[in-house]
């Protein structure tokens, strides 16, 4: 195993890390993976109960 | 394919699959989807004083409902908990317009509001819902923001009987910091509401260091005397820390009557304070100061108006009083 590394290799490994952090940063926006389309939009649905709309709330308006 | 929503003045441009600011309205394959459509996550039974409207069929019950979402997003929302969710993220009821104004008339109620979040943005549900419960004989009422498009607020206000709408600041730059709204669209639509003789109550919330400086409510009153007339009734409302403004003390009760006095200095006849309990909250007539309407809270103590007039000077008094 080398002690040091050369100039070239260090260089090198420069140039790896910012490709793959260019990548990372690219592979999100790339696939779409937050869009409404993708997690299949779900609205949680409550059952209705009358009292629910006599009960006491703090909402404004 | 990118669509454009033109219902607020926002005018997002939506990606395929993305939505717009107000977290309700989708993109989905090309085609603009108001996804709270019949899901509302709040509905109640509340006093129309709650709204707050004071000039219109006072002492009435009002079915009132609210999809998640909101177009606006401010730092002081009371409500934040609904307005700035995503729709998914909040338990909502399913039920349509139609079932809406069954309910508004099982409960006795002959009025629905469209409030907590903003009608401007649950726009389409607002609308079918606004429209079967004007064809049954009840009346319909928005609790707003009031930044909306031209267009389809004036549609809107066809079928809505009185608003009540948030000024919330008289200046641009703050109305951008604070909402991301402006402050050009909120006056248009003020001013389209009087045109439209929609009955309209305006509310000032008033927040410490942010739009409680007098000249600036000195100039907001004037422009209220001026565009929407001196019967236009106003609620200046005390701020209590709320949402991302939790580090802004409460409203001082002094400068909520010091607001007031400059409200009817520079000649509004009609200005209310909100949420200070036991005061500012009754009607008094502009010519003999003849106390009309006595309140507290949201209950009517006494109601002294006969046919909409003064008792004593026998002047109308500008409101819609009839009993619903």
């Amino acid at each position: 195993m080398k002690e040091k590394m050369t100039r070239r290799e260090f260089m090198k490994l420069c140039f790896k890390s910012a490709v793959l952090v260019g990548m990372m940063n690219l592979v999100p926006f790339q696939f779409g993976f937050t869009t409404a389309e993708k997690e299949k939009i779900f609205i949680k649905t409550k059952p209705f109960k009358r009292s629910d709309i006599y009960r006491k709330h703090d909402l404004a308006g | 394919m990118k669509v454009v929503c033109s219902l607020c003045p926002k005018e997002c441009i939506i990606e395929d699959g993305e939505r717009g600011s107000c977290r309700m309205r989708v993109n989905l394959n090309g085609k603009l989807t108001a996804i709270t459509y019949g899901y509302p996550c709040s509905i109640h039974v509340d006093p129309i004083e709650k709204k707050p409207l004071f000039h219109f069929h006072p002492g009435s019950s009002i079915l009132s409902l609210a999809t998640a979402g909101c177009n606006l997003h401010c730092k002081n929302c009371q409500n934040w908990e609904i307005s700035q969710a995503n729709p998914e993220d909040v338990p909502a009821y399913k039920l349509s317009p139609r079932e809406i104004v069954d309910l508004a008339a099982q409960e006795n109620c002959r009025m629905v509001a469209y409030t907590y979040t903003d009608p401007a943005a649950f726009y389409e549900y607002a609308f079918d819902t606004s429209a079967i419960a004007r064809a049954q004989g009840m009346k319909n009422v928005m609790v707003t923001a009031g930044y909306s498009s031209r267009e389809p607020l004036k549609k809107l206000y066809g079928l809505i009987d009185a608003a009540q709408t948030d000024l919330k600041f008289f200046d641009d730059a703050m109305y951008r910091k604070i909402t991301t709204g402006t402050l050009q669209p909120v006056l248009d639509g003020l001013v389209l509401a009087k045109e439209m003789k929609v009955w309209l109550e305006v509310s000032h919330l008033i927040i410490p260091t942010l739009n409680d400086d007098f000249s600036m409510i000195r100039k907001l009153c004037l422009w209220h005397r001026d565009n929407l007339g001196k019967e236009t009734p106003m609620h200046f409302l005390r701020f209590y820390p709320q949402y991302l403004l939790k580090n802004i003390p409460e409203t001082p009760a002094d400068t909520l009557r010091a607001a007031r006095d400059i409200a009817r200095e520079v000649g509004i006849q009609f200005v209310y304070i909100g949420n200070l309990w036991g005061e500012g909250e009754d009607t008094f007539c502009p010519d003999d100061n003849a106390l009309l309407i006595k309140r507290s809270g949201y209950t009517i103590l006494e109601n002294n108006l006969q046919n909409g007039k003064c008792p004593k000077c026998r002047r109308d008094i500008a409101g819609v009083w009839s009993s619903i």
